[in-house]
């Protein structure tokens, strides 16, 4: 017998069991453990695989590395090898013979060789590429984020895409897919962007006292670097960090929090609001260096809602009080805290600059908050106006403005409170709003990248110490505002800019209608009700043509599938890479493509996370790689590899090595030349030896899974370190909202422009407006522990998991309410929409639900025959929801997450 | 002596069921066979409402019931405390079942059944039943990673410090809820948390003297 080494070096031996048939067990010829990283969501945590003779069969969380647990790994992660297992897995490549699609229809499907599939991919999307670029739409998910090189590489490749932006745009064939489905974090990740420089926001956990989260399970389970979260809120309860979660549902977070604050959906942002009200007009707390320095709240503002700008050189003007004059907004350079201190702008009054009054915009916000009274925002989310008193007052005590720490001889604000907010909260046609409103409850009392306070998954880097590579700049942009250009996944080799200076719309006629709205991230517009009516009017002249989907079951996440359907069944040619036959596929897919797994791939990409998974706070720099554990079996493929081969085949193979030297920013000595054998290993080199010197080659980081490095506290703090400023008051707005009304009258599309307001406000949504009152509840979905996107349903352990919780198969409702419907736990109902769509399924009765609302996990129903173990299992929610022009964000496009509905009991079938 | 024991810190408890999968996972559990549970209530009215999280295992009870009630001795309780099985001696009668307060055992009757139902056992769960074989027509149970700790303790590891010598659960919980080790040394992690933090026992009202503590607050 024979035992293996494990990734140190140490051996690993055999498992003894307590059973007394040793002679019985099979001869151990092989027993290794391989460092690599999960990609069960988008969290990229740290694993290490066991493989024994050829079979992988554990998976644990790294526990070297603080990426991730330390250790741990969470059900999703562990379910991993019953995907890699999985009997119902793609074998072969794939062909639909029935030339019905539709979303129930039987597609047929009939084996064809590989090369049957190359040869009709590549023939029809270079001509569909001839005709016209924008006619290919990709889509992909992000539990392939790690992979969003990847697609950005084919981005580059197959479109005539020079720029490298995020948000607005999309002239080319682009199109992700969002993560927890519904565009996920549309108004978050741009307010992140803007005010963190971050993908996303957490607390501090590790000083932090008060944590406040609006629909966010940041901590529990879900959502960015997950097991981190876990582990660090952990350790944090413990410590005595106080948290508080508005939700409708006392589930995930609010299960484990100290204060669990029931309201409707959609009201997140009236609540906050008026908290910020209170601190600032009640409590008379804010922090007066971080207003001050590191906002524009002293930017002077006219009448008209403009800065006042120096003539000379259109910089916006402050009040200097020490000087009694008005001066630009950097006439004095503020490099660190001490600085900081000594800076005296006016935040509050009024001022004549050049014959022109003006007040400093912090000013115009004191009085613009006054209005959100705590009752107001009683009466709009049902929360106690006295309990928005007290959180607010707690919130504001527990930053402790003007304290400060001193760590590794810098002295910087400590505050410790932080308010997150997320999918739940930011899913609603107030979705841009509703994240200002909780980010300026950070901005108020300063606890921005500051220890204790919210921060962004890391921002700011200054490299790998021995190349200086991957250095995360922060830079002071336009107006003094904060830009940068590493955004989201993959940002920090990419380059990706970040949402300021923030573009503005034009209107090139896209189907995507991102070129208008240029601060969306994704676009509702191919799958909605009211497409053909706007593509008319604005007068697109061309449709989809060719659609590759990769891991991603858009129509059962990303849209009605009632809605949907007509819509995929439009496109002439649809590709789709999978691990199964889903939905999509099975509905609309012309060629279906087996893909590899992430325990059977070569990938630098799932590790450059910086905005999103790396570890935040003065936890150390990380930087895992992944590695196949087991090779692919039968004629799977993994998509990089079949896409290079069609571009080669549309003679595409100079750009495609162009391609991905520019797109990697490979460095100049390891370049990949034509000719050479491209290979995913063989780009993942290069890109590390780029990263970090030829003595990390790829082997190396197979041998060791990651590198590390330690973090400063100019990086992880960086606030105080980086001169530059975020919004308090978007400016911004006031032009982009007179370009849109322009644009918009021109094609006559109704917009509600009012949200292009630059002091937040309250803006109800469609569900808390309409006067249909037999629609008496809110219902939404969320995003169970258990699952990411519609994939993990089909894990037996997971399901396993789902059936004996009480919640996530089930239709939850409160208990008072349900009783006065005659309906009890385990009775089927019939939820409807005032669209008239249904859906139906079993109830769950709690306590722990507001009166008014139900929930439903999200991507539940699976009705495809290609997963046998989800078929049937939960209801879809996404069935119920209207997807047009007015159920949107007018400003990010978010769709709008909750639909009034009424129940009714029905038979069980 | 060294009595084995595990504290469930329930306020770093956030119930993602990492412990009762990657139980499942080591010991290549069957379908429907679980040596790791987790409980999933409320308590309250709304809106003054408790969520309630409770992971579930053998409690490895020094008054153990299912010592008692079986007959023919294959469960025993060892000088460490832990409650073991001998399948060979296991007759499957399942007195141990009715016996046990806690519903911690399971009779294992199928050893064919699939985790894909009607499309064979894959590959994971083949190499699994020769890796690590159960006995059809006998009762299972957690039992403490047993295989771990005897293992580690001959390569000089310390079970509940030593990753390698620690229950999978413990290693595999991402808040890091678990703690493992020895009750009856007063100076361990788990005997300070369990004084420090109010460490209780499930239902003492039985008296079995678990092993298994839970920290509520």
């Amino acid at each position: 017998m024979k035992d293996g080494n494990d990734c140190n070096g140490v051996p690993v031996t055999e498992i003894k069991h307590e059973r007394s048939e040793m002679s019985k067990k099979p001869e151990i010829q092989e027993d290794v453990w391989i460092r690599t990283q999960c990609a069960r969501c988008y969290a990229d945590c740290a694993i290490r695989v066991r493989r024994v003779n050829g079979v992988a069969v554990k998976i644990e969380g790294e526990p070297d590395s603080d990426m991730g647990s330390r250790g741990g790994l969470c059900a999703k992660g562990l379910a991993a090898l019953q995907v890699l297992y999985d009997p119902n897995r793609l074998k072969v490549p794939l062909r639909r013979t029935n030339p019905e699609k539709g979303l129930y229809v039987d597609p047929g499907w009939k084996e064809i060789s590989w090369e049957e599939a190359l040869t009709e991919i590549a023939d029809k999307m270079k001509k569909v590429l001839d005709d016209d670029p924008r006619k290919l739409q990709m889509q992909y998910t992000t539990s392939r984020a790690g992979q969003n090189g990847t697609l950005f590489a084919f981005k580059r490749l197959f479109g005539d895409v020079k720029e490298q932006r995020y948000f607005g745009g999309h002239a080319g064939p682009y199109f992700s897919a969002g993560g927890g489905g519904l565009f996920c974090g549309q108004g978050a990740h741009e307010i992140g962007g803007l005010i963190w420089a971050s993908w996303s926001i957490v607390p501090e956990f590790e000083r932090c006292n008060y944590a406040m989260f609006f629909g966010s399970n940041k901590g529990t389970g879900s959502g960015h670097s997950s097991n981190m979260c876990m582990r660090r809120a952990a350790q944090a309860r413990v410590r005595g960090m106080k948290t508080v979660v508005f939700d409708p549902q006392c589930n995930f977070n609010s299960g484990k929090a100290d204060e669990w604050v029931p309201l409707i959906p959609g009201t997140d942002l009236a609540a906050a609001l008026a908290m910020c009200n209170v601190i600032v007009n009640e409590l008379g707390i804010w922090d007066e260096v971080f207003l001050k320095t590191k906002t524009n709240s002293t930017y002077l503002i006219k009448s008209d809602g403009r800065y006042v700008r120096d003539e000379k050189t259109d910089k916006p003007l402050v009040w200097d009080n020490s000087q009694g004059e008005a001066v630009v907004y950097d006439a004095k350079s503020i490099p660190d805290y001490a600085t900081a201190c000594t800076i005296d702008y006016a935040l509050e009054g009024e001022f004549e600059v050049n014959g022109v009054k003006c007040q400093p915009a912090f000013q115009l916000l004191k009085e613009h908050l006054k209005q959100y009274t705590p009752e107001m925002a009683s009466e709009i989310s049902t929360i106690p106006a006295d309990t928005i008193r007290r959180l607010a007052t707690e919130f504001a005590q527990a930053a402790q403005v003007g304290s400060t720490v001193t760590i590794d001889g810098h002295q910087l604000p400590f505050r410790p409170a932080s308010a997150i907010v997320f999918r739940g909260g930011q899913g609603h046609e107030n979705s841009y709003h509703t994240c200002y409103a909780v980010a300026l409850l950070n901005l108020i009392v300063g606890s921005c990248d500051v220890p204790g306070g919210t921060v962004g998954w890391p921002a700011r880097g200054l490299g790998y110490p021995d190349t200086g590579k991957l250095e995360l700049p922060l830079e002071m942009g336009k107006d003094g505002l904060l830009e940068f250009h590493h955004f989201g996944a993959s940002g920090p080799i990419i380059k990706r800019d970040g949402p300021w200076p923030v573009h503005m719309p034009e209107n090139h006629h896209h189907l995507t209608m991102t070129d208008i709205f240029s601060m969306a991230l994704q676009t509702f517009v191919p799958t909605a009700e009211d497409r053909e009516e706007l593509w008319a009017k604005n007068q697109v002249d061309y449709r989809i043509e060719m659609l590759v989907s990769w891991g991603c079951n858009t129509i059962m996440s990303l849209a009605n599938p009632q809605v949907a359907e007509e819509a995929y069944k439009e496109i002439p040619f649809t590709v789709v890479f999978e691990l199964f036959s889903s939905e999509l596929a099975e509905g609309f897919a012309d060629i279906l493509l087996p893909d590899t797994c992430f325990l059977e791939e070569s990938n630098f990409a799932e590790s450059i996370g910086c905005n999103f998974n790396y570890p935040y706070g003065m936890e150390d720099w990380y930087f895992h790689i992944m590695q196949p554990v087991v090779e692919p079996q039968y004629s799977r493929r993994n998509i990089a590899v079949v896409m290079w081969e069609v571009a080669k085949r549309m003679g595409l193979t100079e750009r495609l090595y162009d391609t991905l030297n520019t797109v990697y920013n490979i460095a100049d000595e390891y370049k990949i030349e034509p000719g050479e054998d491209l290979t995913t290993e063989l780009v993942c080199d290069r890109v590390v030896k780029t990263l970090f010197g030829p003595e990390h080659d790829w082997d190396w980081f197979k041998e060791h899974g990651f590198v590390s490095w330690p973090k400063k506290v100019e990086e992880a703090y960086w606030r105080y370190f980086v001169d530059c400023r975020v919004p308090i008051y978007s400016e911004f707005l006031l032009d982009i909202r007179d370009k849109m009304e322009e644009i918009t009258k021109e094609i006559g599309i109704d917009v509600d422009l009012n949200q292009y307001t630059p002091l937040t406000s309250w803006f109800p949504c469609t569900i808390h407006a309409e006067d249909i009152p037999e629609y008496d509840l809110y219902c939404y979905s969320y995003r169970d522990t258990l699952h990411t996107g519609s994939h993990t349903m089909e894990q037996p352990w997971l399901d396993e998991a789902s059936l004996m919780n009480p919640y996530t198969y089930n239709i939850t409702m409160n208990r008072d309410t349900a009783k006065s419907k005659g309906i009890n736990d385990g009775d089927v109902i019939e939820v409807e929409s005032p669209m008239g769509y249904k859906v139906s399924g079993t109830v769950k009765t709690m306590e722990g639900q507001h009166p008014l609302t139900m929930g439903m996990a999200a991507c539940s129903g699976h009705w495809g025959k290609g997963m046998p173990i989800a078929h049937g299992k939960g209801t879809n929610f996404n069935t119920l929801l209207s997807f047009n022009l007015q159920k949107v964000d007018p400003i990010v496009l978010t769709p709008e997450n909750c639909v009034r509905v009424k129940v009714r009991k029905v038979e069980r079938s | 002596m060294t009595r084995w024991g595990m504290v469930i810190d329930l306020r770093k408890c956030v119930g993602c069921y990492a412990c009762m999968v990657s139980c499942k996972q080591d010991h290549f559990l069957p379908p429907n066979i679980f040596w790791n549970r987790l409980v999933v209530g409320e308590t309250g009215k709304y809106p003054t409402v408790t969520k309630q999280l409770y992971p579930v295992l053998c409690n490895h009870c020094d008054e153990a019931a299912c010592v008692k009630a079986c007959p023919t001795g294959a469960t025993s309780k060892r000088e460490d405390g832990l409650v073991s099985i001998n399948y060979d001696e296991c007759v499957g009668c399942r007195y141990c079942l009715i016996a046990c307060p806690y519903q911690q055992r399971t009779y294992y009757s199928n050893g064919k059944k699939e985790y894909f139902p009607g499309q064979g056992l894959t590959e994971l769960e083949l190499i699994g039943q020769e890796l690590y074989p159960l006995q059809p027509g006998t009762v299972v149970k957690c039992n403490f990673c047993m295989e771990r700790i005897d293992q580690g303790l001959a390569k000089g590891l310390i079970p509940g410090a030593d990753r390698e010598a620690t229950p999978v659960c413990v290693n595999a919980c991402p808040p890091k809820a678990r703690t493992f080790g020895d009750l009856d040394d007063p100076d361990s992690e788990i005997s300070t948390l369990i004084k420090h933090r109010k460490g209780q026992q499930l239902h003492t009202e039985y008296g079995t003297d678990p092993s298994v503590y839970y920290i509520i607050r």
